[in-house]
């Protein structure tokens, strides 16, 4: 997974985001549970998402998302819906 | 009874246009080496401008300078400068960091008790940039969205037409829910207070040109008086929105340098050439100011010994400098009286130097009828224009640092002086024993501070 280019994206903003060590990412960590974000936190990944892909991101939509996958669902998923 | 206490400087932190750190400030300064440059090419979509020079900051790369993600996106520029230099004065002062929080990237100065140290940060126009920005997103973006959609939908010419308002309406994406944090003023103070857990008074400061000193000033006042064992204080500023709008209100206000064609020469305060000020894009100075006993329990390095401060306003214009300087002598004098000295005692005086027209001439007339004309005279925004809030501190660094090195950095671009005084015009040893720095403002305030060299007790 590591490969795909939106994963390692969005993996990269939650690392930095979070200040947590790149190793303990991964599709199934909990966001809140197992590294700790706040609602702050969810803006200051979405802020950098944006700047990656010049989109912009995730808002309310922040609440719904438990793991790093659901983030990265929802970036593909958005990134899909605006190149149509 | 309040027992007044002796104040050192025991750190300092730069970033400016001449240089992103105390070092290469100072090189530069002492190198005689100046910086003008065009305004950014997309300012001149919005207007045409009197002024088309700015002092740009280096290349600052703040992810490896090490402010975390969250600090990028949760403050403005100015913060980052504040974050930064006070980084750089902390270190400098050989204040031990532990780690509060890897996630806040906070720290704790175990040689400091966070109670009896506070932070006292002047500036100008605190978060403008970020002002600026999200006001873009907030009037612009709707528009381009009509437009984008209308576009598609007309003929050849009139969709490039469209197409290229479109693409000229430039914002950030978001309106950035940071907002209010960002652009708050005493953000820069709160920033700097959270950075190292310190918990006695935080204060940020307007002042508008004169901020850095005024702020300087007060955290001086309350480690003397004993409130307070260390502070972390002085100026910050960053002007460089993303349209110009700072820079166009003090173009429109016309103070700023007229004679841009030969960028290199065009900002030499003092001079009868002289046209303007340079605005620099942005810059801080922070002094860390330390009681002396509690650094010397330390074994802290000594800069110098901080020995006076005067205050005065003018109340006679918003914009303009009162002409007889009466208010400017009265500070001069107020400085001097708390550090004991007399006029002549100053050997250096680090100027306001701007070169506007009427700013330089009631400095230099004031400066010969105060202080004399011995006293060796030198203007810092010379090399690296006006920081504003930012400039005080900045050279309140510079006296620092001449009364360590013994040397005064020359007058830059300065071929036909206005006045006869002593300026600076190379660098080479001086004798110097008591400098001044002195700030003067829009609105009217005017601030001196007085250092001492130090050479033990």
């Amino acid at each position: 997974m590591s490969a795909d280019p939106i994963y390692y994206k969005v993996a990269k903003a939650i690392s930095e985001g979070l200040v947590v060590d790149r190793s303990r990412i991964t599709p199934a960590v909990r966001l809140q549970e197992d590294l700790g974000a706040t609602s702050l936190d969810y803006v200051t990944i979405a802020l950098d998402l944006e700047d990656s892909f010049g989109e912009q991101m995730f808002e309310e939509e922040a609440r719904e998302f438990a793991t790093v996958a659901d983030i990265v669902d929802y970036v593909r998923a958005r990134l899909a819906a605006v190149s149509q | 009874m309040t027992v007044i206490r002796r104040v050192v400087v025991t750190g300092l932190g730069v970033v400016s246009p001449i240089g992103a750190d105390t070092h290469s400030f100072w090189d530069s300064c002492l190198a005689g080496r100046g910086v003008a440059a065009p305004i950014p090419r997309a300012w001149h979509d919005y207007a045409e401008y009197k002024s088309t020079l700015w002092a740009p900051l280096p290349p600052l790369d703040y992810g490896p300078l090490g402010l975390t993600l969250a600090e990028r996106t949760q403050r403005d520029p100015s913060a980052l400068l504040a974050l930064l230099a006070a980084t750089e004065a902390v270190t400098d002062a050989g204040l031990t960091r532990e780690q509060h929080s890897a996630k806040d990237n906070s720290y704790r100065l175990p040689a400091v008790d966070p109670q009896r140290a506070g932070v006292y940060i002047g500036t100008g126009v605190g978060g403008a940039h970020t002002f600026a920005a999200l006001q873009g997103n907030h009037v612009l973006a709707r528009s381009r969205a009509v437009l984008e959609v209308l576009a598609p939908q007309c003929e050849d010419a009139d969709r490039d037409a469209l197409q290229t308002i479109a693409g000229g309406l430039r914002f950030p994406p978001r309106f950035n829910p940071f907002a209010v944090s960002m652009v708050m003023p005493n953000a820069l103070s709160a920033a700097i207070g959270m950075k190292f857990s310190l918990t006695g008074p935080n204060q940020t400061l307007s002042g508008a040109c004169a901020a850095g000193t005024v702020a300087l000033g007060q955290a001086f006042d309350a480690v003397r008086r004993g409130r307070l064992d260390l502070a972390i204080s002085d100026g910050v500023e960053y002007v460089g929105d993303d349209y110009g709008g700072v820079f166009r209100a003090f173009d429109a206000g016309g103070v700023l340098v007229r004679e841009c064609a030969d960028p290199p020469r065009a900002n030499c305060p003092f001079d009868v050439r002289r046209s303007g000020m340079l605005l620099a894009e942005g810059g801080a100075g922070i002094l860390v100011l330390e009681e002396l006993e509690h650094a010397r329990r330390r074994g802290a390095p000594i800069y110098a010994e901080m020995t006076g401060y005067g205050e005065t306003f003018d109340a006679y214009s918003i914009m303009i400098v009162e002409p007889s300087g009466q208010a400017i002598g009265r500070a001069i004098a107020e400085a001097l009286d708390m550090a004991g000295l007399h006029p002549g005692d100053i050997d250096y005086l680090n100027s306001h130097g701007t070169g506007t027209r009427l700013n330089d001439d009631t400095e230099a007339r004031i400066i010969a009828q105060v202080l004399g004309p011995r006293v060796l005279v030198s203007s810092t925004k010379s090399l690296l224009g006006h920081t504003l809030g930012a400039s005080g501190g900045i050279e309140a660094a510079v006296c620092a640092l001449s009364l360590r090195d013994q040397t005064a950095h020359p007058c830059h671009n300065l071929s036909h002086p206005i006045a006869e005084l002593s300026f600076v015009r190379e660098t080479a040893p001086r004798r110097l024993r008591n400098v001044a720095s002195q700030s003067f403002a829009f609105g009217g305030h005017n601030a001196v501070l007085v250092m001492r060299a130090w050479d033990g007790p």
